[in-house]
């Protein structure tokens, strides 16, 4: 398909763009649903298709077909320029900054081919895993799961001469499952995922992740009490960390939202460019992003705008030091793009997207986060979650949760619910943790909508004098 | 006209090999304009082709899509197909897809040629000039147009074909950041579709929701203009679907026949409704659509089904196929003696007027306990009249009690896609008494 993309391109500099890339994606997928111990279907999906966009007079345009013949993409480059030119009297003053020309083929290896791995071997995993969750003596209300991977090669060339092929193969499984105990119903949903082959399936241990959800949630429905009315200390676990970091940090930090690019969408931003280098959390807290980290879910050496991926340090000591850039707002801004622009697939113009987002380690052990808490609440993950659309008000309701008593955890803890400004809460950390973990997510962005894989992780934290709802 | 030859060769090769097969063939074209900040950030072009297709054998069920029409390819797909049926474990909730063929009735207004190609700029210039001269600073949002062709095959004697086009603005208009408005505007066809009134309506809102204060947590009436109460409605379609239902991932698990609502509330899915978003002769069996009751004065009637999963609560189809999961097609929410506007916020002492919703997430959809975060204006309403507005508040409640407090509407339906409803739904504003708000620690 390199041919194809090459004409586009030359397509575009006949008509005098300043700028253009174009992704021909190629992408291989499997899906499987249980229902109920069910199977529901098996899905198998081939796609492919360009994804082109460009510079001209200052205007942005993109379009995209899935129709890869010369005179059909020769005939929509032509439908699109004319319909940007139609605007010319609305049109915003598009520039982008430059960046580096790169030549470069990578893959992330796989060690069980995710292309080799088949429904019988799928659905067996998976109802083996059903059968050891139901055997545990929870009654189970329902259940609802999935397995899904996708192989993802695409090939990127830019005007400025940058050719990039990559093979991205990524697999992901998710569960929502409801439990009864004690006359009272409880659900938990939960997605895992990387960048990898089928190995990491076996590393994650599906039978051992449903069994221990339904243990832990029965025990918290059984002996679970009323959390404390009056204020108190928090620990966060990794979990609940993370899409504190992702919700709280990542989304705002964004700066097409915070040039209100995407406002009548996912929203804009409490945050402004005045804001670099003024404090946002205490000196404890440090967040990043990081699209580089190796067999994760948000993983991409390169961004779809050709630019080189790279650690982005959103909060420094307590300071915001950062934001998420493509090289359109890097031109607003009079800095370097860091990499952040995703398309999810080819037919998608990229956005500003987060990788993986991340609270960095700090030197205390888990257990002595709780050691001066005379009574507080431990919160290891959590259920329903939102944030408005500024990212400055925001709610998560506790599932498995611990009362800590005189440094102790003692009983399980019922529904905490942190609701919560974002100064107030990265203003509240006292002390960080060093056991990191990773978690998966579909975040979504965009119209049409866009969902990308991200992790989103961190080690737990304690948070000082927080009202519980 | 859409190629029939492809999918009819792909429906009688896989005939011979399967129980049933459905293939759906669908063209789409589609242009956007994206703007913000009054400025056009974007313009947008798609044309994409692609014909998926479902079988069964056994009780075994593969379903993939095909877009690289090239002999060659077809034949690997069906290959494929057959591979991973004899590698599935049999669905044994599967119980067919509808024997056809079917008479359709022409549902009105569902296509309209000039819109795809039609040049909305002259009127999108004069919607952001009317935001300015209204008062908000600055706009943002999305024009689409797009039409589609969809062609249906069933190995149980089905062939229909449909045409729609659609239309949609989503405007959203800023006074500054703390002051803005929201509306939208869909349809199929050209007429009937005003930007101009769009940008007025969201930039008057925008204007008048001015120096918002932090709002107060507690029990209050609210009042849902049409585009804020649209995505809970969605979530009341999506428990209305049987799957969710046995699934357990509904809040209306056995209410069937229960007194859900007020009595002065109906709940219908109406695919046959005249320039509906949703609209569709058939669904994805090919059953003729019709208009389905599912709250009537407030008992909970039906749920949604298709072909298989009717046999498995031993009803009818409701002809809302989903091949996996039965879906709504327009969801009407409307009352029995609706107010005129004017009059449902003389109903309102102390409330609040919310113009939007977002990021609305489930704590448990069995229970329906959720939140949601008003966004844009949310006035507060003292005495019938708009008094002020707030802002920095949180909808904590359950989807049960918020129907069941559903008590009026007003008799101003509109139809609404939007963001955070993808289900198309239409829509009066509507009051709810004793919503719980909860407002954060700061």
């Amino acid at each position: 398909m390199e041919d194809l993309v090459e004409f586009a391109l030359k397509e575009l500099e006949k008509n005098k763009v300043t700028y253009a890339e174009v992704r021909y994606t190629h992408s291989i997928g499997n899906g499987i649903i249980l229902k109920n111990q069910v199977p529901q279907v098996g899905s198998f999906e081939e796609n492919e298709g360009i994804g082109i966009r460009y510079i001209l007079n200052n205007a942005l345009g993109f379009l995209s077909t899935n129709e890869l013949e010369k005179n059909k993409i020769k005939e929509l480059i032509e439908r699109n320029l004319s319909k940007v030119a139609s605007n010319k009297k609305i049109n915003d003053i598009i520039n982008i900054e430059s960046d580096k020309t790169y030549k470069e083929n990578y893959e992330v290896k796989q060690k069980i081919k995710l292309v080799d791995v088949d429904f019988s071997e799928k659905t067996k995993l998976l109802l083996d895993a059903e059968k050891q969750m139901r055997s545990q003596g929870v009654k189970i209300t329902g259940s609802f799961i999935a397995l899904g991977d996708s192989t993802t090669t695409q090939h990127f060339e830019n005007t400025e001469g940058s050719k990039i092929k990559s093979i991205i193969p990524r697999i992901s499984f998710w569960y929502q499952i409801g439990i009864l105990e004690n006359n009272k119903v409880m659900q938990r949903y939960w997605p895992w995922g990387a960048s990898a082959g089928f190995e990491i399936v076996k590393e994650w241990d599906i039978p051992k992740i449903l069994t221990d959800e339904v243990k832990t949630m029965a025990n918290n429905l059984r002996n679970g009490i009323e959390p404390p009315k009056d204020y108190t200390d928090l620990v966060v676990a990794p979990q609940v960390v993370g899409i504190m970091c992702h919700e709280s940090v990542g989304h705002p930090y964004e700066a097409d939202r915070i040039l209100g690019r995407e406002a009548a969408q996912a929203g804009e931003s409490f945050v402004s460019k005045e804001m670099l280098n003024t404090r946002i959390g205490s000196d404890v807290v440090n967040v990043i992003d990081d699209p580089t980290i190796e067999n994760s879910f948000g993983y991409y050496k390169y961004d779809d705008e050709g630019v080189k991926a790279k650690k982005r340090i959103l909060i420094k000591e307590g300071l915001v030091n950062e934001f998420l850039h493509n090289r359109e707002t890097a031109y607003v801004f009079k800095i370097k793009s860091n990499g952040s622009a995703r398309a999810s697939d080819f037919d998608k113009e990229p956005l500003i997207r987060m990788g993986n987002t991340v609270l960095e380690e700090g030197d205390f052990k888990e257990e002595e986060l709780f050691e001066d808490i005379k009574k507080g609440v431990f919160v290891k993950n959590f259920m329903e979650w939102n944030i408005d659309d500024k990212r400055f008000n925001q709610k998560y309701v506790g599932a498995d949760a611990y009362l800590i008593e005189n440094g102790k955890i003692t009983k399980p803890v019922i529904k905490p619910i942190i609701e919560i400004t974002t100064p107030k809460l990265w203003g509240s950390v006292d002390a960080v943790a060093n056991n990191t973990e990773y978690h998966a997510g579909n975040c979504g962005k965009g119209e049409p909508m866009q969902a990308c894989p991200v992790w989103f992780g961190g080690p737990s934290m304690r948070i000082r004098n927080i009202k519980l709802g | 006209m859409i190629d029939t030859k492809i999918p009819k060769n792909i429906l009688n090769k896989l005939k011979k090999e399967v129980d049933d097969a459905v293939i759906i063939s669908r063209t789409t074209d589609s242009n956007q304009v994206k703007f913000s900040n009054n400025k056009v950030s974007i313009t947008q072009t798609w044309v994409n082709n692609s014909i998926a297709i479902f079988v069964a054998k056994d009780k075994k069920i593969v379903t993939t899509t095909i877009q690289d029409f090239r002999n060659a390819s077809i034949e690997k797909s069906i290959s494929l197909i057959k591979k991973n049926l004899s590698l599935m474990n049999p669905n044994d909730e599967y119980l067919g897809i509808a024997e056809g063929p079917f008479k359709y009735k022409k549902v009105e207004d569902l296509y309209d040629k000039e819109i795809v190609n039609y040049d909305f700029s002259d009127k999108l210039e004069a919607g952001i000039n009317k935001t300015l001269e209204v008062g908000a600073k600055r706009t943002s949002g999305l024009l689409e147009a797009s039409e589609a062709e969809y062609l249906l095959l069933t190995s149980n004697n089905v062939e229909a074909i449909d045409k729609s086009s659609l239309v949609h603005f989503s405007v959203r208009s800023f006074f500054d950041n703390e002051a803005s408005g929201h509306i939208t505007n869909s349809s199929r066809i050209l007429k009937n579709f005003h930007i101009e009134k769009s940008c007025q309506e969201a930039s008057e809102i925008a204007v008048q929701s001015k120096n918002p204060q932090i709002g107060k947590k507690g029990a209050f009436d609210i009042i849902f203009s049409p585009l804020a109460f649209a995505p809970l409605l969605d979530r009341i379609g999506d428990a209305t679907s049987s799957f969710n239902v046995d699934a357990r991932l509904s809040f209306l698990v056995d209410k069937l026949n229960h007194n859900i609502a007020d009595e002065n509330i109906v709940l219908r899915d109406d695919a046959t409704i005249k320039n509906g978003i949703g609209s569709t002769k058939f669904d994805s069996e090919g059953v003729p659509t019709q208009n389905n009751i599912i709250i009537d004065k407030g008992i909970l009637k039906t749920y949604l089904h298709n072909s298989s999963t009717a046999k498995k609560f031993n009803v009818e189809t409701t002809a809302n196929a989903g091949l996996i999961a039965p879906q709504p097609w327009n969801l009407v929410l409307e009352s029995i003696y609706p107010l005129s506007k004017e009059k449902l916020f003389k109903e309102i002492k102390n409330g609040l007027y919310v113009t939007n919703i977002w990021y609305t997430r489930f704590q448990n959809q069995e229970t329906g306990e959720f939140s949601t975060i008003p966004r844009d204006a949310i006035f507060v309403i003292k005495n019938g009249e708009i008094n002020g507005c707030v802002k920095g508040i949180r909808i904590s409640d359950s989807m049960l009690r918020i129907l069941q407090n559903i008590v009026l509407t007003a008799n101003d339906p509109k139809q609404i896609r939007s963001w955070e409803a993808e289900i198309p739904c239409v829509l009066p504003h509507i009051l709810v008494r004793n919503v719980n708000i909860t407002t954060s620690t700061s």
